[in-house]
């Protein structure tokens, strides 16, 4: 595969930065450090540690992870802007980085100015960014504000300038950083199809907390908890472990069961023993069309008691993004689980219509009401269905009852 | 260094019509107080010291208050150039830490920017100094641009010093205020109230050591005596000029990488 050759490479990355008690101690330490160079603090914080990474041409890197992880100083070491304190880093070419909302912009400016600004600062000549400047322009769409100085502008308006003005800069590798969280839906949109694009034949990194947004733009998901990799991949599977790990995190518990569905994905507190779990059609198949009815039954013995019972479920697509939940809670119904006993539970629904592809069941119990409650069971992709929609498209939904009827209103 | 310059020549011109532009944007005469402000301190200065205090330049038996104020003006007017850098660096990366911490920038420009604005401002000032001259004693005086050759040494050396100040002043906080205090104490070591000839022999070695002394006196001697040059101590100026802005800029580079840590 000699067309996937990586764009960037990081060799055993390791970013430390020096804690000191005062500003004067910190100032000793850097005189000595500047004279003698190796020298070490006592007190370390070690912001990544032993990255190693490739990233090739034509990939979209999704970065997760916890606040305070590592995302933002990953980010800042590859697009050059810290240096490591051990490893490499290797980059073939241009970058453009939009860590912070208008980072790089003046606010006594006008939109204008800062798009030259911004160009500049980036390498353009002033001819060059003329050539671009209605381009920018048109793609910002902030109308008449492009003239006022921006600190008149609303955060989503800077998000703007500075999005179009970045992207149309036309670097190689394009870094990302939450940025795009403040604008409005419409531009969401117009950004997601010039991420599309881009995405083709570019290289692009960007840090959300927006799973959805990253398994929709990701083709890779990079996962970082405590200055480290904890996992780089498929999105889908990425997506799933972070979510667990989040979940566990919430809820420590022991994770021994005897229950074990697929590896290690799901977190248990010896509530309760599943003994068996089903989805069906009329026909018992687990094939479903859209608006058949089905049954979805889950069998188990109650170790303990539970009062407060509340039995869900989250119905998910390919993408591991959500598009069903229900729990029993929305039913308002109180439930009482007594110790020792077994239980089916059924859940009848009309299904809906769904594009076709596979799907998978999330099953879950917990304890308490709709505010407040307590994770005791999760179950990570316990079942799987399939969809069959006659309709062939791409949206996650179709529409049902369609008609549509044309008037010839004047010939 | 030349390539340098050229690489960076859109990004620096960005920045310094930037810095010129924004200090007086939103204000009633906009652009207008460039000139406004040396133009009414002008006025000031003879107001104060011709009328108030009715001083007189104690060599010149026949120079008139006005004269006095025309004197001390052009000795301002470098020392002013000076201030105007020195306290910008204290404060210049702090208010851009987003270049430091968010976009890769190349810090020396910021140098150079504050320099160039205060370069700006510095060649208006010459310029009313040529009218004020011209109203003072009705001749055009075309060797006041030549100062500027004298000048040229001082620049360079300001931004030797300029480099230091930039990279010390992030690391101590406390700098921007001890260089309040300094300035002002530079300010009366800098014969601009007063002649070098009237300055005790004891002291006048203090005052000579100033590297504001030479391009003042120079100007002086273009307006008041009869050198076209001043070329007293001319060469060793240039070469210490040279090795504060080398020293300066190397020290810049090697330590310019450590800032982020003092953010």
């Amino acid at each position: 595969m000699t067309d996937k050759k990586n764009i960037i490479e990081l060799k055993n990355i390791s970013k430390q930065y020096d804690l000191f008690n005062n500003q004067f101690s910190k100032l000793i330490f850097y005189f000595k450090k500047f004279f003698f160079a190796n020298i070490k603090s006592s007190k370390t914080h070690i912001a990544l540690k032993d990255i190693n990474l490739s990233i090739g041409k034509n990939e979209a890197i999704g970065i997760i992870g916890k606040n305070g992880s590592g995302k933002s100083t990953l980010l800042q070491v590859i697009s050059g802007i810290i240096n490591p304190t051990e490893g490499q880093l290797l980059s073939n070419g241009k970058i453009a980085a939009l860590l912070e909302l208008g980072s790089g912009f003046n606010s006594e400016l006008t939109g204008v100015e800062n798009i030259y600004l911004y160009a500049s600062l980036y390498g353009l000549k002033n001819h060059e960014t003329k050539a671009l400047l209605n381009q920018i322009i048109d793609f910002a769409d902030i109308g008449e504000y492009i003239h006022y100085p921006i600190k008149m502008y609303s955060s989503g308006m800077i998000v703007r300038l500075a999005f179009s003005t970045i992207a149309h800069l036309n670097p190689d590798i394009l870094i990302i950083d939450e940025a795009l969280a403040v604008g409005d839906a419409i531009f969401v949109q117009k950004c997601m199809r010039f991420i599309e694009e881009f995405k083709k034949n570019k290289t692009l990194i960007f840090v959300s907390h927006d799973l959805i947004a990253i398994s929709n733009i990701s083709t890779k998901v990079l996962w970082i908890d405590q200055g480290r990799i904890k996992f780089y991949g498929k999105p889908s599977k990425g997506i799933n472990l972070y979510n667990k790990f989040i979940l566990e995190t919430k809820n420590i518990k022991n994770y021994s069961q005897d229950f074990k569905i697929n590896d290690n994905f799901n977190f248990c507190s010896d509530t309760i023993k599943l003994i068996d779990f089903s989805i069906s059609n009329k026909n018992g198949s687990k094939i479903i069309a859209p608006n058949e009815d089905v049954n979805l039954n889950f069998k188990f013995k109650s170790m303990v008691e539970i009062p407060n019972f509340i039995i869900g479920f989250n119905v998910k697509n390919v993408y591991g993004q959500k598009i069903i939940e229900d729990t029993s809670v929305n039913l308002n119904k109180k439930i009482c689980i007594k110790k020792s006993c077994s239980f089916s539970f059924s859940y009848l629904f009309k299904m809906p219509n769904l594009k076709s592809g596979k799907y998978f069941i999330d099953f879950a119990i917990s304890q308490g009401n709709i505010i407040q409650h307590d994770n005791l069971e999760w179950f990570y992709d316990l079942l799987t269905f399939e969809i069959l929609n006659k309709k062939n498209t791409d949206s996650i939904i179709t529409l049902d009852k369609l008609t549509l009827t044309m008037d010839v209103i004047n010939d | 260094m030349y390539n340098y310059l050229i690489k960076n020549k859109s990004l620096f011109l960005i920045l310094l019509k930037n810095e010129i532009i924004t200090k007086f944007r939103g204000s009633a005469f906009g652009l207008l107080w460039i000139l406004l402000i040396p133009f009414l301190m002008i006025l000031l200065y003879t107001f104060v010291f011709s009328i108030i205090f009715n001083a007189k330049w104690a060599i010149s038996e026949t120079g008139s208050n006005v004269e006095f104020a025309l004197f001390m003006y052009s000795g301002l007017i470098f020392y002013n150039f000076f201030s105007e850098i020195i306290s910008k660096s204290t404060t210049q990366l702090r208010s851009n830490i987003n270049y430091i911490k968010k976009i890769i920038f190349p810090l020396e420009l910021l140098v150079f920017v504050n320099v160039g604005s205060a370069l700006f401002n510095f060649l208006i000032n010459l310029l009313l100094l040529f009218l004020f001259n011209f109203y003072v004693f009705s001749e055009f005086n075309f060797n006041i641009f030549i100062s500027i050759l004298n000048f040229l040494p001082f620049v360079v050396l300001t931004i030797g010093i300029t480099f230091f100040f930039t990279i010390a002043s992030m690391v101590i906080r406390d700098l921007s205020y001890i260089v309040t205090i300094l300035l002002t104490a530079l300010m009366f070591l800098t014969p601009i109230f007063y002649s070098v000839d009237i300055v005790p022999d004891k002291f006048r070695m203090i005052i000579n050591l100033n590297p504001l002394t030479i391009p003042i006196n120079a100007v002086r001697e273009l307006i008041f005596g009869n050198k076209i040059f001043y070329s007293d101590n001319y060469e060793i100026y240039i070469l210490i000029s040279m090795i504060i802005f080398i020293s300066g800029l190397i020290f810049f580079i090697k330590t310019k990488k450590f800032l982020i840590d003092f953010q």
